[in-house]
């Protein structure tokens, strides 16, 4: 499958900056979303063929948001979600992720470079 | 006219009190008589008469007591011979009559009856008239058991809960168990094992019921007993709540969690935009992109120390979880060469892999694997002189594949090589001139002994020092490696963290 949009909700500015940018320069087009509810609207209305999902964003979390997109149904189903967090999740959380992403990094260990790589490896997938 | 048994008291008690009644008035009479005759006939003065007459009452009651009691006792004389007939007293054998009409009216023979009939009955253990049946007995022991107990047939249905258990009604009436088992080791990952086995008993630790933060969670151990059987109870599960030993460490997990958190989001920053900026800036001397490289190699040791913590953290409580799975040695090693090439660059040092790729297939869990190599490799980058080469081989050893890490730099001396994989330990000679958490080969220590492995290090001061540890080759192991649920997922293990491989998994 060929990745083209990408939405990125990540809270952080210098985080979220840094890997639009580097996502872009790649060709990628991204839309960039702050805020967890807002983020959230944008997966349910538009399509994006990748999702990069931060799990510690005010007002709702990511496993929230998770919850809601894969949970008794898929709504995303045409949609890659990967987890992008650098918080250590217990493992049961972690394992409760597992059933319904489909990538969990933690983002103190890639860079932006490592992303691409991981990104051009779902691209051959399939 | 038979008299039923229970109303020969009634009757009896009747009959005996008119008897003796009729006795009294009888006697008094007869003294009173007496006492008449002697005052109006034979000329005595009243009171001499009624002197006489209550002696001689006296003597008539003294007389007539033992006629009295033995009409009053005689049916416990007779039941007293009947029992001892039956109960075969060596003395009073022979049986009382009880044939008269008499005993049949006043109901003494049916009493009589009843005791031969009793005495013939067969002993009869089943007697529902008793207060408890076995069965009863074990149902309340089970019900109110200090543990909780489930009981799952053939078919893997639960057919039996006890009050502690952890589980709850499903919509269809059926019971639902509330356990998170972990993926790598689950429940019907066990089951499925246990199918060719006749009996199998496994152990999970800290299982709990819900996820952390949600309400009423507690932490079990749990212990499986399987042993197969056509129907009825197959497997039972036994489980103790843990929670209050489990729950301060819990809690000391959180903050490792939050500072951990706290700590990475800076790292990200400085690793990703220094990455930018290599890229970006064009024309960069050497000496300038010197810079951003050993700018890049210390965020990256930042990062690895953080995941030090947190892994030596887990590990000291028990929460240190692997998933082992079958992989290449050296493909776990391709995905270091960057960040470990660049690391030996910026120190000058040479850094030289010899690891073959006909080597077997290893069961290991790659992130952590990744911790123990990068760790090893940067202690031989550390300790290794100016131009110095550190070399990695690899090679099959028995049942393992063994790699060691070899530097030529100033080596140990044998005191310290004993405290080496101690936790924040560091030789007095080493703490000035080498940085690091001290905690690097104490994680490097538990996570090969929980792979299965070991670790061990050589070392002559001036000359080197090599480090060594041994991993499982996966064949030697596969059986004992349940079958994830994944099923038709494939995880893989990136050593950031997972992502699934959608080219095996069916939606």
């Amino acid at each position: 499958m060929t990745i083209k949009t990408i939405l990125l909700i990540e809270d952080d500015l210098f985080i979220g900056e840094m890997y639009s940018r580097s996502l872009n320069r790649e060709g990628y087009q991204v839309d960039l979303i702050k805020d967890g509810q807002e983020g959230l609207q944008a997966a349910l209305s538009k399509q994006y063929d990748l999702i990069l999902l931060d799990v510690m964003l005010p007002e709702k979390r990511g496993t929230e948001i998770l919850t809601t997109l894969r949970g008794d149904e898929d709504k995303v189903p045409n949609s890659r979600i990967v987890v992008l967090t650098n918080f250590e999740q217990d493992d049961e959380s972690k394992m409760a992720m597992q059933s319904k992403a489909d990538g969990y990094l933690i983002k103190a260990d890639i860079t932006p470079r490592r992303l691409l790589e991981i990104i051009k490896s779902f691209e051959n997938q399939k | 006219m038979a008299i039923k048994i229970s109303q020969f008291y009634e009757r009896y008690k009747g009959d005996t009190i008119a008897a003796v009644m009729l006795a009294q008035v009888f006697m008094s009479s007869l003294a009173g008589a007496a006492a008449w005759y002697l005052w109006q006939y034979a000329g005595l003065d009243p009171l001499s008469a009624f002197t006489y007459s209550i002696v001689a009452l006296i003597v008539l009651q003294v007389a007539v007591a033992p006629f009295i009691v033995a009409f009053a006792s005689k049916p416990l004389k007779v039941l007293w011979q009947a029992i001892a007939h039956v109960s075969n007293d060596p003395v009073h054998t022979a049986p009382p009559n009880v044939n008269s009409s008499q005993y049949e009216k006043t109901g003494l023979r049916a009493l009589v009856q009843t005791v031969y009939d009793l005495a013939v009955r067969p002993k009869d253990s089943s007697n529902s008239s008793t207060n408890t049946t076995p069965t009863e007995l074990y149902q309340t022991m089970t019900e109110d058991l200090p543990v909780g107990l489930i009981a799952l047939d053939a078919k893997e249905d639960v057919i039996y809960v006890n009050n502690l258990a952890p589980a709850r009604q499903g919509t269809d009436q059926k019971h639902v168990i509330d356990l998170i088992f972990d993926n790598n080791d689950s429940l019907g990952a066990w089951l499925a094992s246990c199918q060719d086995k006749l009996r199998d008993t496994h152990v999970w630790r800290r299982v709990p019921n819900k996820l952390p933060g949600e309400d009423g969670r507690k932490v079990y151990d749990v212990i499986g007993y399987y042993r197969k059987s056509g129907n009825g109870v197959e497997t039972m599960l036994v489980t103790v709540d843990r929670t209050d030993e489990y729950a301060p460490q819990e809690e000391d997990m959180d903050f490792i969690a939050l500072a951990a958190h706290e700590l990475r989001g800076p790292i990200t920053v400085i690793r990703g935009y220094l990455e930018l900026l290599g890229q970006e800036l064009q024309s960069l001397s050497p000496e300038q992109q010197q810079l951003i490289d050993r700018l890049q190699v210390s965020s990256e040791r930042l990062s690895g120390y953080i995941n030090n913590i947190l892994n030596v953290s887990r590990y000291d409580r028990h929460h240190l979880k692997l998933h082992l799975q079958e992989d290449r040695l050296i493909d776990v090693v391709t995905l270091l060469i960057p960040d470990l090439a660049l690391r030996a660059k910026t120190q000058n040092r040479k850094l030289t892999l010899h690891i073959p790729d006909t080597l077997p297939t290893v069961a290991v869990d790659r992130s952590s694997l990744s911790e123990v190599i990068s760790n090893l490799i940067d202690n031989g980058i550390k300790y290794s002189h100016e131009g110095g080469e550190v070399i990695v081989n690899a090679n099959v050893k028995q049942n393992f594949v063994e790699v060691t890490v070899q530097d030529f730099g100033i080596g140990m001396p044998g005191s310290v090589v004993g405290n080496l994989f101690s936790k924040f330990y560091r030789s007095h000679r080493s703490r000035q001139t080498v940085s690091g958490t001290g905690l690097g080969l104490y994680i490097c220590k538990a996570i090969v002994e929980s792979h299965g492995g070991s670790i061990w290090v050589r070392s002559v001061e001036g000359e080197g020092t090599t480090f060594g540890f041994t991993v499982p080759i996966y064949s030697t192991v596969a059986d004992k490696l349940a079958e994830g649920d994944n099923g038709n997922e494939k995880i893989i293990d990136t050593k950031e963290g997972w992502i699934k491989n959608h080219a095996m998994f069916r939606r």
